[in-house]
């Protein structure tokens, strides 16, 4: 009984590969081929730490003042003036965000502690949100990257979770690198923009 | 530096290392959930129960073993009150009632309910009843009311009061004689033979006794408990083990979020051993999927695009075909109108089909003429089109990176019946594609070998000449296995409709399970057809007919269904045997509310027996079903045999919740403590209301955030 279990098992991870991969579910691309467009533009380097990844990803749309970047392997994160408002493709994905209050602070406008709406999908497919209260500081400029940076932090609490987002902008008010919060699950992301 | 975002091992972990060696940190232990399952299955300590129910929704695989006893049980919390237990229990040496004789083996099955009816307080405990053995032989028949109360956050002690099994150890007269009177007092025994009789007349009948025990929560892994029975084991001591104390003692070891080891040192003489394994339908190990990032929606930019392109032509065919095809979109038709284009597709790739039509609209907002305003995303199920979706580009324009855009986009969209197939674009008919697969065929409960199974190498083929019009097929190459071992002849009254199974499993190793010719098509609005002829399933062949009526937005649909088959030759080749018969059912499809569905079949089933189908089951969105049923005819319990009426339970858990990789497969089980022939149901493929419903506006609707996933 056991042993042919066993077989049964093998054959099912050596035997039948495209079986096999009916099951596992249909494979996406591994890799996406980026237009010469993208790749001659700016780059940005992304870390996840709570999954172990490093990568450089390449500006594919720019839809207003939101720029969408992707991955070669097909996972995209957007960015409003800087501010993370979607990732796909992490699994624990921010559906959306607003980034108004934040932008608002970033300028020294708007109300001292402001809201921000986060919004993801439960694991029975419905849309859930976050609604968060946040607080932005100025920290002052520090060097980062032989780069002299300002260094904003925009602390959050939503329910139980409290993180605090690091905006790192030069004197044009561009951000350049950024510590920012995609989802209980996930954590932080860090990146870091360069020109190619 | 990987340049992926998501490490490469991840991906490629197999299926089944992604099942159990995620690591996911301890879940928090909340106030009122049950911290384990006791020796039942059953939510509570080590061989008593506890009035916490487990977290709602919770699914609980238990197997538990001591001295000449192992119990299996599947646990499902049906709401946050009540929970409902199947399981099947291997006991040896063992007596049938206390003081009869000792039988060498017994093979039990017994289905069990535990429902709270009353919530912890600040001073009142939470409180429960249960009854252990509902359609069963009563061999764990008891029931309970217990009380439970959290002292601290990590010292829980509970009390009850049991009857039957549980008030047979220092049990004293039936304390509800004084409400009831004396008939209460004792206990009959129950019917047993054939099991599956329903006594309710004996519950919290015969003396009564008290249980009791403490829990304490040591540290976030590590629980130890200790409790009082109340159950003597009259039907096991002295033959199966010695039962020399009421006290049992028990470590618990939380090694994840999902399972528990236990350890027990169980009446004094015995060391008992439990393995848990709780998953959670409503949480997924990969959140909303792994999918891969949507294409963005492509503005449209005055001035650019307006070029003329003749949306009839094959050109702009071929490229939305490709384009789509990407996105795991297939498009079957397509026509332009003026300002709206209309595709009609077929969902290939997504668990969820309001996926499939958020990734056709991106495609689209990247492919349309900057002229085209409206899009129509009509979704077809085997060629036959079923709800068309309805949007304006511009709100796919304004609301992609929209906080809320789930609800603004909905309220602008529409969702329709679509009963007429758009023209089909060059080149979809016909249409062939065939496959291999591997694929595995068990066999529950034979007492002889408890488990069997036969695994092995199936050839689908399937053709399209025509929308609608489906040649499909499957052959099946046996490599291995042990079902044709099963000796056990059919013992049954009726018509062996279902009871030689034993006999198509040793007919042969190369089979022809299924292969006919279907038709699907929509005889009007809100109704969908299909006839089916030819090898329609392993055991029987014929022709097959159905009408649904399903109108969107329902919570109700009815169907018909008839049919006339043969039953096959027990190699499931080409042959026929001699019966045939006709069969078939008039149905109700109802969604209760709340993700609870109920379905009714009335009608004459495949021994020519009469009668109706109850199903009850809940449903969740992501796909996960957990149901039973129990089917009622005209054929007596003691001509039914064994179980006396067609009952079971019903299992549904789609693939992409185990993988995290967007698929629309789904493991479908049914689990029956026994096949008979009556009560018995033709299994033919495409019924209907399973096809159509995905694709409706309320299905839709409850997974709508999907739409911009």
């Amino acid at each position: 009984m056991r042993i042919f279990l066993c077989a049964a098992a093998i054959a099912l991870l050596a035997g039948c590969q495209p079986a096999l991969q009916r099951i596992a579910g249909t494979q996406a691309p591994a890799q996406v081929t980026l237009s010469q467009k993208a790749l001659a533009g700016p780059v940005m380097r992304v870390q996840i730490a709570s999954r172990g990844a490093d990568a450089q990803l390449s500006r594919v749309a720019v839809k207003d003042d939101v720029e969408t970047w992707l991955a070669v392997d097909n996972i995209s994160l957007s960015f409003r003036h800087g501010v993370l408002v979607a990732s796909r493709g992490l699994g624990f994905d921010l559906m959306g965000a607003d980034a108004n209050g934040t932008l608002a602070a970033f300028a020294g406008q708007g109300a001292p502690v402001y809201r921000r709406q986060m919004r993801y999908l439960t694991g029975d497919h419905h849309s859930t949100y976050l609604m968060a209260g946040c607080q932005m500081t100025v920290t002052g400029w520090e060097v980062v990257g032989g780069q002299r940076l300002e260094r904003l932090e925009e602390k959050c609490r939503a329910r139980q979770n409290s993180f605090t987002n690091i905006f790192w902008r030069d004197s044009s008010g561009f951000i350049v690198q950024s510590r920012q919060w995609i989802s209980p699950e996930i954590g932080y992301l860090r990146s870091s923009i360069r020109k190619r | 530096m990987s340049n992926r975002l998501c490490r490469q091992g991840f991906a490629k972990t197999s299926v089944f290392a992604m099942i159990v060696c995620v690591p996911i940190s301890l879940a928090a232990q909340e106030r009122s959930i049950a911290w384990g399952y006791n020796s039942f299955g059953v939510p509570g300590m080590i061989d008593m129960p506890t009035a916490f129910g487990r977290e709602d929704a919770e699914l609980g695989f238990t197997t538990s073993h001591f001295k000449n006893q192992t119990r299996n049980t599947m646990t499902f919390q049906i709401s946050e009150r009540l929970s409902a237990s199947f399981r099947y229990a291997i006991l040896f040496d063992i007596r049938r009632d206390p003081g009869s004789a000792v039988l060498p083996d017994r093979y039990d099955r017994s289905f069990s309910l535990q429902y709270r009816f009353a919530d912890e307080g600040r001073y009142r405990p939470a409180m429960a009843f249960g009854i252990n053995d509902i359609v069963g032989t009563g061999i764990y028949g008891g029931e309970y009311v217990v009380a439970s109360k959290t002292l601290t956050p990590r010292l829980r002690a509970t009390a009850g009061l049991g009857w039957g099994r549980l008030g047979s150890y220092n049990g004293f007269s039936n304390p509800l004689g004084a409400v009831f009177g004396d008939g209460v007092k004792s206990r009959p025994l129950a019917e047993g033979g054939l099991g599956g009789s329903f006594d309710p007349d004996i519950w919290f009948r015969g003396d009564a006794a008290f249980f009791g025990g403490v829990e304490w929560q040591a540290t976030d892994r590590v629980r130890l408990t200790a409790e009082y029975s109340s159950d003597d084991y009259a039907r096991e001591d002295g033959s199966a083990f010695d039962r020399k104390s009421p006290f049992n003692f028990g470590v618990s070891y939380q090694y994840n979020d999902r399972t528990t080891l236990d350890l027990r040192y169980l009446y004094g003489s015995e060391i008992g051993v439990q393995l848990s394994y709780a998953l959670n339908p409503k949480k997924p190990r990969f959140g909303s999927g792994l999918d891969s990032a949507p294409p963005p929606i492509l503005p449209r930019v005055a001035g650019r695009g307006q070029e003329p392109v003749d949306l009839s032509g094959p050109g702009f065919a071929r490229t939305a075909r490709q384009a789509l095809a990407r996105e795991g979109v297939a498009l079957d038709g397509l026509q332009a109108d003026g300002k709206t284009l209309r595709i009609q597709i077929r969902n290939d790739r997504y668990a969820t089909s309001v996926q499939a039509v958020g990734r056709a609209a991106r495609v689209l907002t990247r492919i349309a003429p900057a002229y085209v305003d409206n899009f129509e995303i009509r979704l077809a199920a085997e060629g036959a089109p079923v709800t068309s979706v309805l949007l304006r580009r511009s709100d796919l324009e304004r609301l992609e990176f929209h906080p809320v855009a789930p609800d603004l986009l909905r309220v602008k969209t529409r969702i329709v019946d679509a009963a007429e197939s758009l023209p089909a674009i060059n080149g979809r008919y016909p249409a062939l594609t065939y496959g291999f697969e591997p694929y595995i065929t068990p066999s529950l409960f034979d007492p002889d070998e408890p488990v069997r199974m036969d695994f092995g190498v199936a050839l689908t083929g399937r053709f399209e000449p025509a929308p609608g019009l489906v040649f499909s097929g499957r052959v099946h190459q046996k490599i291995a296995g042990n079902l044709d071992k099963g000796t056990r002849e059919s013992t049954s009254v009726l018509e062996r409709v279902r009871s030689e199974s034993y006999l198509y499993y040793k007919g042969g190793d190369t089979t022809i399970p299924e292969l006919t010719g279907a038709y699907y098509f929509r005889p009007g609005g809100d109704l969908f057809g299909r006839v089916t002829a030819g090898y329609l399933e392993s055991m029987f062949g014929g022709v097959s007919s159905e009408l649904l009526w399903k109108p969107q937005n329902s919570r109700l649909a009815l169907g018909a269904e008839v049919n006339y088959v043969k039953q096959r030759d027990f190699d499931q080749l080409f042959g026929f045997r001699d019966y045939e018969t006709f069969t078939g059912h008039v149905s109700a499809y109802y969604e209760i509310g709340g993700g609870y569905f109920g379905q009714l079949d009335v009608g004459q089933y495949l021994a020519g027996d009469v009668g109706a189908t109850l199903t009850l089951a809940r449903e969740f969105d992501n796909g996960w079903r957990v149901g039973a049923f129990a089917t009622v005819t005209d054929v007596s319990a003691a001509d039914f045999g064994e179980g006396s009426f067609d009952k079971g339970i019903q299992l549904t858990v789609p693939l992409d919740w185990i993988t995290g990789r967007p698929n629309k497969s789904k493991l479908n089980t049914v689990i029956r403590p026994v096949q008979r022939d009556g009560g018995a149901r033709l299994k033919v493929s495409g019924r209907l209301y399973d096809r159509v419903r995905g694709l409706q506006a309320t299905d839709i609707d409850a997974t709508w955030g999907r739409f911009w996933r």
